[in-house]
């Protein structure tokens, strides 16, 4: 009889401690979110213009390894400087830090071209995936930033997130919607403005899903350079993964834009200047 | 073959190679000395003064202006240089599409009967300034919106208010530079003042021949590398009747060329080279088109008889 009790006690000890632990492996170890930031202002230099950017990060999360490449596509209308016109793929050397001090990565750009960053940034069982797709406008003809050429993108993760290039190879602006296609079909993806959570969306059935940037006052009234960072992120509990991509976002150009006023002065400028050369101007003798 | 009709034809195949070149791959960067505007989808090349524009507020007024940045600022200079040094002011009168705009206009005009309206010689002076103040707006402002001293929307000042932005665009089916744009007060203000000069300009070039060229800052900027240009219009005062037709076709209404009586050369700050004085004038060799010393049109009385006859 005893033992038969020890049997159970025994079972249901074990049966909760099984469930505890899948407890654990579902949602104690949820992946905190990583993503890539903008940081200053783009820089020229000798080397081509310069973008700089840090990943956004949980204070106190500390990274066992760090690995970021980068897949450079020209644009169309761009003067080749690296000599190619297909999407180079270059890895770059990240220090990990010894301490809190943040991660700085430099982009060297001699040329318009697309830049798809890709970090991935392991912490224990946790793994984070975080892609940055920007356009840039490169000044220079020099591009070595010490960047190592590589033939292939690592294989870190078949359900990277990819963006139209045709749509994309502008600057993304607020009220244009985003499309980004992922592998990971009905997930739930956050939505971050700037770095606040703003809403959740879902992907469809073949993975995509879009969100348009509302129109910002802040962006409207600071300078055409000015923009922010979209942020897209999947949490991934099954696979201990968290993906971000950051798209930086600039001023709609023609957002806050008024066609029929722009007639009206139009027509006003021709009315005034007409009444002013039939009224004040004398005619041509000879013709 | 008459020379209005050569260069009626080089206006046609040069706007339609600026404007739409860049559909069929034509690219020929941003050191064109003329109007070929950068806002119109699917254009050929970029007029410099755009260039001329990012590279002061860009290239010349960051510390780094010693590295390569620069060189590559040089790299458009020397570009343009070279491409006034070779066509001078066929640029203006033979090549740019808003001068060919303004041509059209004319035309319109001389369709319905409606006279040219002069403009007072005096007044004509004083807007000849207009175009060298131009010239310092551009090379100004950038660079303090550069450093930060004021909006950075101030980057592009020529652009905001070349009518060249909202007029051309036009013909690749592109309005959006016909708004009034409400961002913040500097974009109001550009917008509002593009649209005014727009509307300033599209009169004065129906009742004006080659109005804008009066206060156009390329023109001003072609004329300052005069010395480097082999292109000139050239006088012999000894062959010259003094029957004042140069004067009377000149789109720019310029009085040198039927004035001068001792100089050879009689290209004046105005002059577009288009060649009408010289195909209208009766006097064998009293005017010509040299490219240094080699002669590329004389006039001659045979063809400002076939001139005459055709107008």
């Amino acid at each position: 009889m005893k033992i038969r009790i020890t049997i159970l006690v025994l079972a249901v000890v074990l049966l909760s401690l099984h469930k505890t632990q899948a407890f654990a492996l579902s949602e104690g170890i949820r992946s905190e979110p990583v993503w890539w930031s903008f940081t200053g202002q783009e820089k020229t230099s000798d080397g081509g213009t310069v973008i700089s950017l840090s990943p956004v990060y949980p204070d106190g999360m500390r990274f066992d390894d760090i690995e970021v490449v980068y897949i450079s596509t020209p644009g169309k209308n761009s003067d080749s400087s690296r000599g190619s016109d297909k999407p180079e793929i270059y890895r770059k050397k990240v220090e990990r830090p010894a301490d809190a001090s943040p991660i700085n990565v430099q982009i060297y750009s001699g040329r318009t071209e697309l830049i798809d960053l890709r970090g991935r940034f392991s912490s224990g069982e946790r793994v984070c995936y975080a892609q940055c797709i920007f356009s840039c406008y490169g000044k220079s003809g020099l591009t070595d930033d010490g960047s190592e050429r590589i033939s292939d993108a690592p294989a870190w993760r078949s359900a990277l997130l990819r963006m139209d290039d045709r749509k994309f190879f502008y600057r993304a602006q607020t009220g244009e919607t985003i499309t980004v296609a992922s592998d990971i079909p009905d997930v739930s993806v956050d939505v971050f403005n700037d770095g606040d959570f703003v809403l959740e969306i879902r992907s469809d059935a073949s993975g995509v899903f879009a969100y348009t940037p509302p129109h910002d006052k802040s962006l409207a009234s600071a300078g055409y350079s000015a923009k922010k960072d979209i942020v897209f992120g999947i949490d991934l509990p099954e696979e201990a993964a968290y993906l971000s991509v950051s798209i930086p976002v600039y001023r709609a150009f023609y957002g806050n834009t008024s066609l029929a006023g722009g007639l009206s002065v139009l027509a006003a400028s021709v009315s005034g200047t007409l009444c002013f050369v039939i009224l004040r101007s004398r005619r041509f003798r000879w013709r | 073959m008459r020379l209005s009709r050569l260069r009626h034809t080089v206006q046609y195949a040069s706007f339609l190679a600026l404007m739409y070149g860049g559909r069929f791959g034509l690219r020929l960067g941003s050191a064109v000395p003329c109007f070929s505007c950068p806002y119109v989808p699917g254009c050929g090349g970029y007029c410099y003064l755009m260039g001329l524009q990012g590279y002061i507020g860009f290239g010349m007024s960051f510390a780094v202006a010693k590295g390569i940045g620069l060189l590559h600022a040089l790299a458009y200079f020397t570009l343009f240089v070279v491409l006034v040094a070779v066509f001078g002011k066929l640029w203006c009168g033979w090549i740019c599409p808003f001068g060919l705009i303004q041509d059209w206009f004319s035309s319109v005009r001389r369709f319905f009967g409606i006279r040219e309206r002069v403009i007072p010689f005096e007044t004509k002076q004083r807007l000849a300034y207009v175009k060298y103040g131009l010239l310092v707006y551009i090379a100004v402002i950038p660079p303090l919106a550069t450093a930060g001293l004021i909006h950075q929307d101030f980057y592009l000042p020529f652009c905001g208010i070349c009518p060249g932005k909202s007029i051309l665009p036009l013909f690749a089916g592109e309005t959006s530079y016909m708004t009034l744009n409400f961002d913040n007060a500097v974009s109001l203000g550009f917008s509002a003042a593009l649209l005014m000069t727009t509307g300033i300009a599209l009169v004065g070039m129906f009742f004006k021949e080659r109005f804008f060229c009066i206060f156009c800052p390329m023109l001003a900027l072609i004329h300052m590398l005069k010395p480097l240009t082999a292109l000139r219009l050239i006088k012999a005062p000894s062959s010259c009747t003094g029957c004042g037709n140069c004067r009377r076709v000149c789109p720019m209404d310029i009085e040198t060329v039927h004035r001068e009586k001792t100089s050879r050369d009689v290209q004046s700050e105005e002059c577009l080279d288009c060649g009408r004085c010289v195909e209208s004038c009766p006097s064998g060799g009293a005017l010509g088109i040299y490219f240094s010393k080699l002669k590329l049109f004389a006039s001659s009385r045979a063809c400002a008889a076939e001139t005459r006859k055709i107008r």
